[in-house]
């Protein structure tokens, strides 16, 4: 194929960003048009991606593959299989979306729009890579235009929530680095390719392996976060501006599961078995824990942050699980927590507008004034509370369904968090949609046309995915498959 | 007799030129002089390389065997001679005021990079420390060279006191050797050290800790480091630039020749010693950085960490380790010139100088930005790499604890890094003036700028020179790149 599918996807981004420095500094619209239209053009790629990609094919597809280093075997090599195909979609879609809500900016547009297309550029290359150092290069390019949107458009405490942000992300990092060389170094010939390190294993012994995963699971614990790795998460959820919000609760959370996806699990699988308890523990504390403190929370913004750490647990659920329903379920709620999250993350700017501040005791009564407002609001809070027939009860049924024969108890544990949950949301929407109106907000107006385009896309997968779940399903599942039979799990169910 | 000098052409070349800028008069311009010296640099290049493309791997002795021309000799040669060059075009645009005293700045640093090329090539201790001192000596003066400010002149007095002390005692291990061996060569001395160590284990052992103490003091390397603060602190920006980079680089050149070749039956001891001494330094520079206001002081504790981490590459004691270290002394190179640059291009060195930079000159806190990034070891910049194979030599060599130390290390220092960052993006910029800089100075950062993505993203070549320099013997085996040695 003459085409590069696979890195237009990932350098398109990059060109415009390039392209943005060219452009003055005054002319505002042109620079958002710009990247507005790439990351349309990126969605449209990705469009194209899932139309093309074949569920049933073996391996990866779409492959490119470059010598980049020679010396020390680095290619550069992209490639999709089931496991990235739906959240290269995600991040495209989330993108498109986010460059739209981006119109909230009006500070310093160009360095914004610089530094976003460079954090696309960055989360596209961390699906895509197949090549470890690759993979790492895409990973850490991603924090630092992070570190930045958060620092410079953030809110009061955006200094400590950007570095608290960049320090934890990169103490994940350099433990995965060293777990990286140690699986070049011990693997014959020497390679950092993913494919490559699967198939001739390597000669390591069981308690380095318990290392390296170790290594690799500390970098991934701190994205997804796992507790008690997830206090830079509120931090940084809350002051970031919302469409960074929505980058960081839709994708850049995802990068942590997939990473345990793509490469704890395929290159140590006997580790990620002999570790599989651990994973289920971490994960009910994850879905109890942020419920319960998402229940506690007075700012909203905080409490979807909070939800976004329970709804986590549910993916290492799924993972922990070592069961096809269970990987699914994992994937499944990857996918959907970024279509819900991202969504619940652009009403909150929508009302943060207007109002200026996100204080649940200072609303009440907004349903009867702001009535599309209110009716959205329910519907994402309804989609991440797991009302059946929206997507986010699918991902975690089938990531209890999936869990239950590999650890009963923790699942029944488990299902308490789905109570916590419901309980933050429908307290929320009282707090803000019930109840007499405060007079400050007579002047309210409703959600306007353009946030509406931003959460229509959102809304139809929520459904979508939450009536016929097989689409999804249908990508991901024979890589899962394969996956499973290289930890030698149970197919069945 | 012309063949033995040929070795030290270069040399000649640069001491003949400084003491021409002394004598010719009516040579004032700051471009004019900074063209001469750059020229005078680039011929010294030219002498050296054919060293680097001709030499077998064991090079060429001169003078007896007292000076060898090897390509590990030439390479860190190269490599002083390039961070010459940034010094000079950054101190074209410094050079404000004293213009009368001008010459004699251009002149003592070239006498000053003949000395470090003389160092890096030599093998036998007594050349050894004559060059150590010639070095010495013009840095204090360096370092001491805007007379008229206290702050530079006790910064002068510190460096002399400290560097006094240490190659004294350097000295006196230096005749402990001799008193035993009756040689300073170091390579009778590799083959007499074993026979030595039975005769009198003790003493070879305070030898060799007192001829460590001269390298550490040069290399800044806990607990010799105290130095450097004050004197990077007090000394003009160039300057503190020089003593960052030419130093270093030469005083790894001598360790990797002392410890390995001299040294070679101690090696479990001394190996054992540098890990211990890496890893001080590395948390040292780190954690004290974090306190710094002003960039030379912190800049100062950064090289400190930086030095402990490449110390690591020597510690292990592999070929790879050399190779790693001779990677990261290029990226090093690049990125500390470029900050020290970019101090010299903001005009003053407290960090409040540096807020709202981003916009009184966007190219300028880029520049700065990428060089701070690499010293903080963010990919895809030359800095992450060298770190990344300093970790890989500490694993190879089985010195776990010692990478997963450094790596530790190397996000405490994100913090300070970016704080500078910070302030250059994030903060209201005091005053909001734009800010010009001198075309020489940008000139300096763009060229190491670029060179951070160009050493990053090409590294194949440079993987390849570096296993070029290696000492022989290496064979394929002791490297996990796949180079033609």
């Amino acid at each position: 194929m003459t085409f590069s599918l696979l890195t237009a996807l990932v350098f398109l981004p990059l060109a415009a960003a390039l392209l943005t420095l060219a452009i003055p500094k005054d002319r505002a619209g042109l620079i958002r048009a710009l990247a507005i239209g790439t990351t349309g053009a990126v969605l449209a790629l990705s469009i194209l991606l899932l139309f093309w990609f074949q569920p049933e094919g073996q391996g990866f597809q779409f492959e490119e593959k470059l010598s980049w280093i020679p010396q020390i075997n680095v290619w550069y090599h992209l490639g999709v299989d089931g496991l990235s195909v739906p959240l290269v979609f995600l991040t495209a879609l989330l993108s498109f979306v986010a460059a739209i809500a981006s119109a909230s900016i009006h500070e310093r547009l160009k360095e914004y729009y610089f530094l976003y297309l460079l954090l696309v550029t960055g989360m596209m290359g961390t699906f895509l890579a197949l090549d470890l150092f690759l993979f790492y290069l895409f990973w850490e390019v991603v924090l630092v235009p992070m570190y930045f949107l958060i620092g410079i458009w953030g809110g009061p405490r955006r200094e400590y929530a950007a570095i608290k942000f960049f320090l934890y992300t990169l103490a994940g990092s350099v433990f995965m680095l060293l777990s990286i060389l140690t699986c070049y170094f011990h693997s014959n010939p020497h390679t950092f390719s993913i494919p490559a390190l699967m198939a001739q294993g390597m000669d390591l012994t069981e308690s380095t392996r318990g290392w390296v995963f170790l290594g690799f699971f500390l970098a991934f614990a701190i994205k997804v976060p796992i507790f008690p790795f997830h206090t830079w998460l509120p931090d940084a959820h809350v002051e970031a501006p919302t469409p960074i919000s929505v980058l960081l609760a839709g994708v850049l959370l995802k990068m942590g599961g997939y990473g345990l996806f793509r490469i704890s699990f395929p290159l140590l699988p006997q580790a990620a078995v002999g570790f599989g308890t651990v994973l289920a523990v971490l994960g009910l504390i994850n879905i109890v824990y942020g419920a319960m403190v998402a229940l506690a929370q007075t700012d909203l913004k905080k409490l979807v942050a909070y939800s976004s750490v329970s709804h986590m647990g549910f993916v290492l659920l799924g993972l922990s699980a070592l069961t096809l329903t269970g990987f699914n379920g994992a994937m499944l709620e990857m996918f959907n927590h970024g279509m819900i999250t991202g969504g619940m993350f652009l009403l909150v700017g929508v009302l943060y507008d207007r109002a200026h501040t996100r204080n649940l005791a200072d609303f009440g009564g907004l349903g009867a004034k702001i009535p599309v407002y209110g009716g959205l609001l329910i519907f994402f809070s309804m989609a991440s509370l797991g009302l059946p027939g929206l997507s986010g009860f699918v991902g975690e049924f089938l990531s209890l369904l999936g869990c239950f024969p590999t650890h009963p108890a923790i699942v029944i544990f488990s299902v308490l968090g789905l109570v916590f949950g419901a309980a933050v949301f429908l307290l929320m929407i009282q707090k803000v949609l019930l109840g007499p109106l405060h007079p400050k907000w007579a002047g309210l107006t409703d959600i306007n046309r353009r946030e509406i385009f931003t959460l229509v896309p959102l809304m139809l997968f929520i459904l979508w995915v939450g009536i016929w779940p097989s689409t999804l399903i249908a990508w991901q599942n024979p890589a899962l498959k394969a996956l499973l039979y290289r930890l030698g799990g149970a197919a069945g169910g | 007799m012309s063949a033995e000098f040929s070795g030290v052409s270069a040399e000649i070349l640069l001491a003949a030129g400084a003491l021409l800028l002394l004598v010719l008069p009516r040579l004032r311009g700051a471009r004019l002089l900074g063209g001469i010296t750059l020229l005078l640099l680039a011929g010294a290049v030219n002498l050296k390389l054919p060293g680097w493309l001709e030499t077998a791997g064991g090079g060429t002795l001169f003078f007896s065997g007292m000076l060898a021309q090897d390509r590990l000799a030439v390479f860190l040669q190269l490599a002083i001679l390039a961070a010459t060059a940034l010094v000079v075009l950054s101190a074209i645009g410094f050079s404000r005021g004293e213009s009368a005293s001008r010459r004699e700045f251009y002149a003592l640093l070239l006498l000053t990079t003949a000395g470090l090329l003389l160092l890096t090539g030599a093998r036998h201790l007594v050349f050894l420390y004559l060059g150590l001192e010639l070095v010495s000596i013009l840095s204090y003066l360096l370092v001491g060279f805007q007379k008229k400010e206290a702050l530079s002149t006790e910064a002068a007095i510190k460096y002399f006191l400290f560097g006094a002390l240490s190659t004294g005692t350097m000295l006196y291990g230096i005749s402990i050797l001799y008193g035993v061996m009756g040689t300073f060569d170091l390579v009778r001395i590799s083959d007499l050290l074993p026979h030595a160590l039975i005769a009198a284990p003790m003493l070879m052992l305070i030898a060799l800790f007192m001829v460590l103490a001269g390298l550490a003091f040069k290399l800044a390397l806990v607990p010799f480091h105290m130095w450097a603060p004050d004197a990077y602190e007090g000394a003009p920006t160039p300057v503190a630039s020089y003593i960052s980079l030419g130093p270093k680089l030469a005083g790894f050149a001598l360790l990797l020749r002392v410890l390995p070749v001299g040294f070679a039956a101690q090696t479990p001891v001394w190996s054992g010693l540098l890990a211990l001494i890496a890893l001080l330094t590395m948390t040292l520079g780190n954690v004290v950085a974090l306190q710094q206001t002003n960039v030379k002081r912190l800049l100062a504790y950064s090289s400190i960490a930086h030095a402990g981490t490449m110390l690591i590459g020597v510690a292990v004691a592999t070929p790879f380790g050399t190779a790693a270290l001779l990677y990261y002394l290029v990226a090093y190179l690049l990125m500390n010139a470029g900050a020290f640059a970019g101090v010299i291009a903001v005009g003053r060195a407290d960090i409040g100088a540096f807020s709202g930079l981003a916009r009184r000159n966007p190219a300028l806190a880029f520049m700065i930005t990428v060089c701070l990034l690499s010293l903080a070891g963010i990919p895809p910049l030359a800095g992450f790499f060298g770190k990344m194979w300093i970790f890989a030599a500490a694993l190879k060599g089985g010195m776990v604890w010692l990478a997963v130390a450094a790596a530790i290390n190397s996000v405490i220092a994100l913090f300070y890094y970016v704080r500078i960052v910070k302030t250059m993006y994030v903060d209201v910029p005091r005053p909001a003036t734009p800010l010009p800089v001198s075309r020489a100075v940008s000139f300096a950062l763009a060229i190491c700028a670029a060179g951070l993505f160009v050493v990053g993203l090409w590294q194949g070549p440079w993987l390849q020179w570096a296993a070029h320099a290696l000492p022989p013997p290496v064979i394929p085996a002791d490297l996990p790149w796949q180079v033609g040695l």
